[in-house]
């Protein structure tokens, strides 16, 4: 069976490289266009644009790189229509002869605010680049503009989208289609990040000012994406302003940040950096409250360089680094101490080969670290963590005519993780787990009819840890009903050969697992089905349901007091789980209020022999309703007003029915062990939250345009429980809430100069 | 016309399936009474007594006499390797409501025996709790580096002993400390600064210890090293390194995660491990060894 297996691989592989580059150069009376579109005002690549043959129904869109092609063209003349929302349409008149390869780049400009005619183009998700089923973008504008507590956050704003959920306030952590944090890709410039928070989860890693696009793929991702079970967020870095030098800075309560970004001889680089500001806080509160960190800080730096090597060869280096730091004195003869963090970078190659063929070969480096050391009463605890990330990505996208684009490519790599731990100078554990890791796929994005649209794809992965091979179908089927209603509906099967020791109170102990000898990866089929409806460029209306199963869903068991001298698939438990639910999201694109709503109904399950009675169970994360409002009112030419407005079924809890005492034979005092029922059965209050915030827009002494912000997070301070404790000192056992945030003003000061 | 009545008849079906999925139950069921023991035997002492009792719903004020249920008939049999009874230990009502001791009192646990717990003569005729713990082999104390240390000095306790096994599984262990003269002498730093009566520091432990931390020695043996934090108070000590039996491996192991685990959400709460039938609790047992060490402050 092996050797099927890998003579299949093998197959694939070739179809990958061979197949598309012995095909490229037929039919060569017809005319090629290619190009790449970009921002006027910036040259930043648009990922999504459409490009259209007017008056035809050629057309296609920009890739990741901003790159297109239109293959097998009939000789004649035409308007390239160049669209995308948020930027004026750009049309340019051509003419091709037969065989002809025609280079047509475009820079669109940004469509600007005009208050007179009450016309303001919100482009809260690009739609036209929402065209799969399962996919949302969201804009680096709306991740500034809704109100975040203490500081813009790329997966605060993620989290409002409809399928999409927050654990906590506390909690950056996103939870999609039932799927918990380690079920979703995290993608930086094609490199993944293994820990994406800052704060201990309460803030992403990323940066506002650095980024460029947030994609995220909810579900139903085609074959180029895999090794997650359910969603993908593939985020880059801006490419650098190719036309001038522009910089920003910013003040917050929390922390601050600078970017510079600018054109040279060679391309274009952006550098941007963010740092906590919380020292002179620290310090306040160090002489009136107890236990204040001796030290905190996180801080972050993100860089990209891009050089042009000639009109078909683009090379970038991108980097991200980041660490979390705190010293904290617990106590008497107690202190804390952790440092964690990730490192990432890649160098990316991308050349168009031919008039039909574009390829990106991607270096990526991933490192995420983790060292906390706790020395209590003279005894040290002390952990190394670590994940080191390797990996070559060879892409390569064929349009060998209008029907088809046919995208192959492998990613391998090898990924080493490691954990010591060091308690009181003895070794507890050190284990090691390395993988050589190979994967390949091949999709085939076929439009059968102006009508009908076919993404098919085939992905395949190796583990070499435990030698596990599989193989993962992916079909996706649009029909477009009217010019603006889409049906769409997509399966497919997803692995996951990575298991996240994590908790949503505090991701700062995060650690990762493998697959290996007795440790399978997960599993699960995906099945959704969805209608898009645009009956003008102002409304928006998408409508999905999905159903999704996860099987062989392998967790480090938390019955495990102690993993030393155990076997290491006796550290997990095996479940199942499953999700289905319905998604809405209604937009609002232009006007002086736009906006959207996004409402999710879901249910999810989770099964693991041995516990609650071997009975499926909601994980504490899953809710039956959730609603989102953002809403924008444009007040004058200077200020705006914007508005989130949360509400969400409560939480999953378990109830404690009722309680015993036993003495503990090896302690002073009883044991007091609860007794429940179905684990998880109660809900806590619904959730609801309104959030407001106030951009002001200025200029800072003629050096610069400013923007003031001022911000209210949950404005009628509704006190929402997190979670419920269980206090046993009092008889009867009081219930103690844990609530969730208060009232938190915020005030952030931005110059762009 | 019709196909205005086939969307209709589309979106009925769609919503009607939305429907029944959504009335997917899954409901908070009752509080249910179960019946509750607690023996924890000790290799080389004398039979416990077995304490027998109720839960309590969660809203109600607990105490033991409330929930003790009397007039049951205990009995401890001794088993050999094939379940054979070989000794019957009888136990009779005591003074207090609930709390059931050996009528012979001299009889001493054995390491190395399976014991059964057999509890009939309940309220309801059919009602029967049963429960068998494997006593664990007794460890051999070999030797002790030091009997005598500063806290926190350069000398730590080390304990060497042969650990024996246990059937099916590596040995776990349970380190105490149990101080012999809070009275006179003081807490340790780490502990006074924890919140909390004087008293409840008197006996502290570790967790759950695999015995896959340590590097056997040449001859069969474990040395333990004592850490200091599982010092509360300076003085006499009694220092004892425990291997205890699956019951109440399970139970202990379990129980912690009631209160949150690495990757347990807050809030969600799972039962804990009970090895007993027709009812919960724990009927454990250990094996064990100590030595009597001196703890000298290094402030004074």
């Amino acid at each position: 069976m092996k050797s099927t297996y890998s003579k299949l691989f093998i197959l694939i592989i070739l179809c990958a490289f061979i197949f598309p580059s012995s095909l490229f150069a037929f039919d060569e009376q017809r005319a090629t266009i290619n190009g790449y579109v970009t921002e006027a005002q910036t040259g930043e690549a648009i990922w999504g644009a459409n490009v259209i043959l007017d008056g035809t129904t050629t057309g296609t869109s920009t890739n990741s790189s901003g790159f297109y092609t239109l293959s097998r063209v009939q000789p004649g003349t035409y308007t390239v229509v160049f669209s995308f929302v948020g930027f004026q349409d750009k049309r340019v008149e051509i003419t091709l002869e037969e065989g002809e390869t025609l280079r047509l780049d475009a820079e669109l400009l940004e469509v600007g605010l005009e208050m007179d005619d009450v016309v303001v183009e919100a482009d809260f998700f690009d739609r036209e680049e929402r065209q799969n089923i399962g996919v949302a973008t969201v804009p680096t504008r709306l991740i500034r503009e809704v109100p975040a507590v203490l500081q813009a956050d790329v997966f605060r704003s993620i989290q409002l989208l409809p399928g999409i959920r927050a654990a906590s306030d506390f909690s950056s952590g996103l939870y999609i289609r039932g799927g918990g944090p380690d079920q979703t890709l995290i993608l930086l410039d094609n490199t993944t990040v293994y820990n994406p928070t800052h704060f201990f989860g309460f803030f992403s890693t990323f940066n506002p000012d650095a980024i460029r696009d947030v994609r995220v793929y909810k579900g139903g991702f085609p074959a180029e994406y895999g090794g997650r079970l359910g969603s993908v967020v593939s985020i880059f870095n801006k490419d650098g302003n190719r036309r001038e030098t522009r910089g920003t800075a910013s003040v917050g309560l929390l922390s601050s940040r600078a970017s510079i970004e600018g054109p040279y001889s060679g391309g274009s680089y952006m550098f941007a950096a963010r740092r906590s500001t919380l020292e002179p806080v620290l310090w306040a509160l160090r002489s009136s409250v107890d236990n204040i960190p001796d030290s905190f800080y996180f801080f972050d730096l993100n860089g990209r360089v891009n050089y042009d090597a000639g009109s078909k060869d683009r090379l970038s280096f991108s980097f991200y680094a980041g660490m979390d730091d705190v010293v904290f004195p617990a106590g008497e003869d107690l202190v804390l101490n952790l440092n964690y963090g990730n490192l990432t970078g890649s160098a990316t190659w991308r050349r168009i080969l031919s008039n039909e063929l574009f390829s990106k070969v991607t270096l990526t480096g991933s490192r995420y670290f983790n060292f906390p050391k706790f020395e209590f009463g003279g005894t040290v605890f002390e952990r190394s963590n670590t994940v080191n990330d390797f990996s070559i990505k060879a892409d390569l996208e064929w349009s060998p005519g209008q029907q088809h684009t046919v995208k192959g490519g492998i990613w391998a790599g090898n990924i080493l993780l490691k954990l010591a731990d060091v308690f009181d100078g003895l070794e507890t554990q050190s284990p090691r787990i390395e993988s050589q890791y190979f994967t390949a796929y091949i999709q085939d994005r076929w439009r059968l009819t102006p009508k009908w649209l076919i993404n098919g794809g085939l992905r395949a992965s190796y583990y070499s840890s435990g030698e596990h091979f599989r193989l993962e179908p992916r079909l996706s089927v649009e029909y477009r009903a009217t010019d603006s209603i889409r049906l769409q509906t997509a399966a497919g099967r997803y692995y996951q050969f990575l298991s996240l020791i994590s908790n949503e109170a505090f991701s700062g102990f995060d650690t990762w697992l493998l697959t290996d000898d007795g440790v399978p990866p997960a599993y699960g089929d995906q099945f959704m089905a969805g209608v898009k409806w645009t009956p003008n460029s102002t409304y928006n209306f998408e409508f999905e349901v999905f159903y999704r199963t996860m099987e062989q869903l392998f967790e480090l068991d938390p019955r495990i007091p102690d993993t030393a001298g155990l076997d290491y698939s006796e550290l997990f438990r095996f479940g199942t789980g499953y999700a289905y639910g319905a998604e809405i999201l209604l937009e609002r694109n232009s006007g002086r209020i736009n906006g959207f709503i996004g409402y999710t109904w879901g249910t999810t399950r989770r099964e693991f022999p041995g516990f609650n009675n071997n009975n499926a169970f909601p994980p504490k994360f899953d809710r039956i309703h959730d609603l989102n409002v953002v809403m924008n009112y444009e007040l004058s030419q200077r200020w705006r007003a914007t508005a989130v407005f949360s509400y969400a079924t409560g939480q999953a809890y378990t109830q404690p029915l009722g309680r015993t005492q036993l003495g503990n034979p090896f302690g002073t005092q009883p044991d007091n062990p609860l007794i429940v029922g179905n684990v998880n059965a109660s809900r806590l209050p619904a959730y609801h939250r309104l959030d407001i915030g106030f951009t002001r827009k200025g200029r800072f002494f003629d050096l610069g345009d400013s923007e003031l912000q001022l911000q209210l997070i949950n404005v009628y301070s509704r006190r929402n429980i997190w979670f419920y404790q269980f206090d046993f000192d009092e008889n009867p056992v009081k219930r103690v809430d844990v609530r969730m945030l208060p009232i938190v003003p915020s005030i952030t000061y931005t110059v762009n100069f | 016309m019709v196909s205005k009545m086939k969307s209709h008849y589309i979106l009925i079906t769609f919503a009607l399936i939305l429907f029944i999925l959504g009335c997917e139950t899954y409901n908070q069921d009752d509080y249910v009474e179960q019946y509750v023991i607690e023996s924890i035997l000790t290799a080389g002492e004398p039979f416990p007594p077995v304490k027998l009792s109720t839960t309590l719903p969660i809203e109600q004020t607990y105490s033991f006499d409330a929930a003790a249920v009397q007039n049951a008939s205990v009995i401890i049999q001794k088993l050999d390797h094939n379940n054979n009874v070989i000794e019957e230990i009888l136990f009779e009502e005591s003074e207090d409501r609930g709390i059931y001791i050996p009528i012979d009192e001299e009889i001493i646990v054995e390491a190395g025996f399976r014991y059964k717990l057999d509890i009939t003569n309940l309220p309801h005729d059919d009602e029967r709790i049963t429960s068998t713990t494997f006593v664990p082999e007794q460890p051999e104390f070999i030797e002790t580096n030091t009997l005598e240390a500063f806290y926190q000095g350069d000398v730590q306790f080390e304990v060497t002993f042969f650990p024996g096994s246990y059937p099916g599984r590596q040995n776990v262990f349970v380190a105490t400390s149990l101080a012999l003269d809070p009275i006179n002498f003081g807490l340790t730093p780490f502990w006074e600064g924890i919140d909390g009566e004087p008293f409840e520091f008197e006996r502290v432990s570790s967790g759950l210890v695999n015995e896959g931390n340590y590097d056997l020695n040449p001859d069969g043996s474990v040395t333990l090293k004592y850490p200091w934090i599982g010092i509360a108070y300076y003085g006499p000590n009694e220092l004892s390194v425990y291997t205890v039996d699956t019951n109440y491996f399970d139970y202990r192991r379990s129980l912690d995660v009631q209160t949150g685990g690495a990757n347990v959400s807050p809030g969600q709460i799972e039962n804990v491990l009970w090895n007993v039938e027709g009812g919960i609790g724990l009927f454990a047992s250990r094996s064990g060894i100590s030595i009597e060490v001196m703890i000298l402050n290094p402030f004074e």
